[in-house]
């Protein structure tokens, strides 16, 4: 698997890493610490000490397993214009890449760049998630990414990860994200359909059981449940006291057509936890 | 090694990974066997000596660690590559005690993979020439 940490000088970032290190140890995954600052000419100092706090914690959770090997802010090199970078490989590829410029354009790249799998990143706790001095730039990230995306807006470890589905489109990938989540926080999974005046989608009941029943193959505490979509905003924000909320995305997802500024923004403002967008 | 062909025996109980991965490698040269079932890999490596194992670990019956260890068992020099939706740090650990040659996470990219087989066939035409 490979993880992106998108992170910025904030102490949200700071907030992040000890999850985004124990994600990253836990499922041996190639870690990029992605940085971001508004300037392209030169690296700024204070981004240089968040990165090596940054890193450190990394290196705390890897448990002298010979996961990452060490890198030093005095070998990154400028591989393009506005683009640092420095790499190391002992088991697995550890990388801090610094970019400067648009916080979006810039995120979206990289993760083009290295084909990433999860994109992680933190934001300010209020409705508009203000990151790098952008408000709801996570949405944005999440709404763009051709990947998962991981919003943190707090670091407690999530007990239940709720998984909303009101259509089909599920992959593979976002079957197998689920399950890395649920192991690494050792939680319980609640898969929640949504239902409308006229009931649930014949295709996504049997989506709902199909899923179940992949998850208790695998001896994963799943259960299912049916919420009516006028309910839906409560329930989000009863969910986010729960634990992680977790959404599958797909075109023919209703859940967009009924939040006005759309799903994405909507759940990512809404949630005091964190929330993983699945494709 | 069959006609300078690296054989690869990919297990995984989930179909859709060996359907994934079969073609792609086919493409690439090698020579690849697919299994669902461990107990039908077990036998199948009790026949037939393969350069990489790539094998998941939870699956019903024999499990992958236990299979991993069977095959390392027989033929320390394969290469064995560790697939898993249920990653903790112990089972890498314990994975790699047992002396396999990467553990990936799942999700993972057909490239991620296809880097990992690359480097362990590396490792074995380097060993077979010394």
């Amino acid at each position: 698997m490979r993880i992106i940490a998108a992170v910025d000088t904030k102490s949200y970032s700071d907030e992040i890493m000890d999850y985004v290190a124990r994600l990253a140890a836990n499922t041996w995954s190639d870690l990029t610490l992605l940085a971001i600052q508004s300037g392209n000419t030169k690296i700024e100092e204070n981004l240089i000490q968040a990165i090596v706090r940054y890193r450190n914690t990394v290196f705390e959770h890897e448990e002298d397993a010979g996961l990452y090997a060490p890198v030093s802010m005095t070998e990154l090199k400028e591989t393009a214009k506005g683009r640092w970078e420095v790499s190391s490989r002992a088991r697995k590829e550890f990388s801090v890449v610094i970019r400067g410029g648009d916080a979006r354009r810039e995120i979206l790249a990289e993760v083009a760049e290295r084909n990433a799998d999860l994109v992680i990143l933190g934001c300010t706790k209020g409705i508009d998630c203000i990151w790098e001095g952008e408000a709801y730039l996570p949405q944005k990230i999440a709404r763009d990414a051709p990947c998962s995306v991981l919003v943190i807006k707090s670091a407690r470890k999530p007990d239940q990860i709720v998984a909303f589905l009101d259509q089909t489109n599920v992959s593979q990938e976002s079957l197998e994200m689920i399950n890395q989540m649920v192991t690494v926080n050792n939680a319980g999974l609640k898969i929640v359909g949504l239902k409308t005046p006229k009931g649930v989608k014949g295709d996504v009941e049997k989506k709902m059981v199909e899923i179940l029943k992949y998850y208790n193959e695998r001896e994963i505490g799943a259960w299912i449940k049916l919420v009516d979509t006028e309910n839906l905003e409560e329930y989000v924000a009863q969910s986010t006291r729960e634990g992680m909320v977790a959404l599958w995305m797909g075109k023919e997802s209703i859940l967009s057509k009924i939040f006005a500024r759309g799903l994405i923004e909507k759940l990512i403002s809404n949630t005091q936890s964190s929330v993983l967008l699945l494709r | 090694m069959e006609n300078n062909k690296i054989s690869i025996l990919i297990l995984d109980d989930e179909p859709i990974v060996s359907k994934r991965l079969k073609p792609s490698l086919e493409k690439k040269g090698y020579l690849v066997e697919t299994f669902t079932e461990s107990e039908a890999a077990l036998k199948r490596v009790k026949e037939k000596k393969f350069d990489i194992v790539i094998t998941d670990l939870k699956m019903e019956g024999l499990s992958g660690m236990e299979f991993l260890t069977e095959v390392k068992k027989l033929y320390p020099d394969t290469e064995v590559i560790v697939i898993t939706g249920f990653a903790t740090m112990d089972t890498a650990k314990e994975s790699f005690q047992k002396g396999i040659f990467d553990f990936l996470a799942k999700p993972f990219k057909l490239g991620e993979i296809t880097s990992v087989i690359q480097r362990a066939e590396e490792k074995i035409r380097s060993n077979s020439q010394s």
